[in-house]
């Protein structure tokens, strides 16, 4: 099951990727980036948002799965969140010959992947019980998805370089990033289900080992 | 032309290179999960 949506998530990024680089070409060049950087900021977006969904169930319901959920979630975010600051960094010095500008969305995109790196750092340094530091990792987990909102807001009420909307020509250019932004989220749940996967299997073999 | 390459190129080694960990560590589990079931009961099996 989980080969299969990675499988599929693979295809629909490479068919992105293909479209978005033959018959849904954006002129200028540069701005083809847009179908990297924008499925990337959503995935990000969405995994930050599942991070927040997880702590809330952890800390109402107290169940060790939601705490592997927000782990997972936090780490794909933080992954796909470098991608997103990586291309827009490119594609600014492409198109605006500058890497970096203090606009409102820059700032708190920045601000966002600092917060979830914090998040992770925090997750492997905390002293304590497993339980402290899953409420710990829970509470600020939900802290740091007030920035969430900002980045998305931000292009639309505050003056920033970035356009809030864009159209585009054909619908060849539509399909591919839809299917970026498909493939991106559908990769994202792969990873995330793997994760939190994983670090079952992990607390089970330490239970296993420590009985 | 460079910068979209470059843009491309990164998301790619990126997305592969994170799978790849996670396929690492998924087989690194499943070598301790083996060794835990082939081992005899009781304390010593790290």
């Amino acid at each position: 099951m989980r080969r299969w949506f990675m499988a599929l998530s693979i295809v629909m990024l490479i068919l992105s990727t293909w479209l978005g680089l033959t018959k849904g070409q954006i002129v200028p060049i540069q701005r083809n980036i847009l179908y990297v950087h924008v499925p990337n900021s959503i995935g990000a977006l969405l995994g930050f948002a599942a991070l927040l969904l997880a702590s809330v169930g952890y800390l109402v319901t107290e169940r060790q799965i939601y705490d592997w959920i927000a782990a997972a979630s936090a780490e794909v975010g933080t992954v796909l969140a470098s991608i997103l600051n990586a291309t827009g960094m490119i594609f600014s010095r492409a198109e605006w010959n500058v890497w970096w500008t203090p606009s409102p969305r820059l700032i708190s995109s920045a601000l966002l992947w600092f917060l979830y790196v914090v998040y992770l750092i925090l997750r492997t340094s905390l002293p304590g019980s497993r339980r402290r530091r899953a409420r710990i990792c829970a509470v600020f987990g939900i802290i740091a998805f007030l920035d969430v909102p900002m980045v998305y807001i931000s292009a639309r009420f505050i003056p920033d370089i970035h356009r809030p909307d864009f159209s585009f020509e054909s619908s060849w250019q539509t399909l591919a990033l839809v299917l970026g932004i498909a493939g991106t989220i559908a990769l994202a749940g792969v990873l995330i289900w793997l994760r939190a996967d994983l670090l079952r299997r992990r607390f089970e073999l330490e239970n296993q080992l420590h009985n | 032309m460079f910068y979209l390459c470059l843009a491309f190129s990164l998301v790619w080694i990126c997305h592969l290179a994170y799978l790849l960990a996670i396929d690492r560590q998924v087989r690194q589990m499943g070598r301790r999960m083996k060794a835990r079931a082939d081992a005899p009961p009781g304390p010593g099996v790290g």
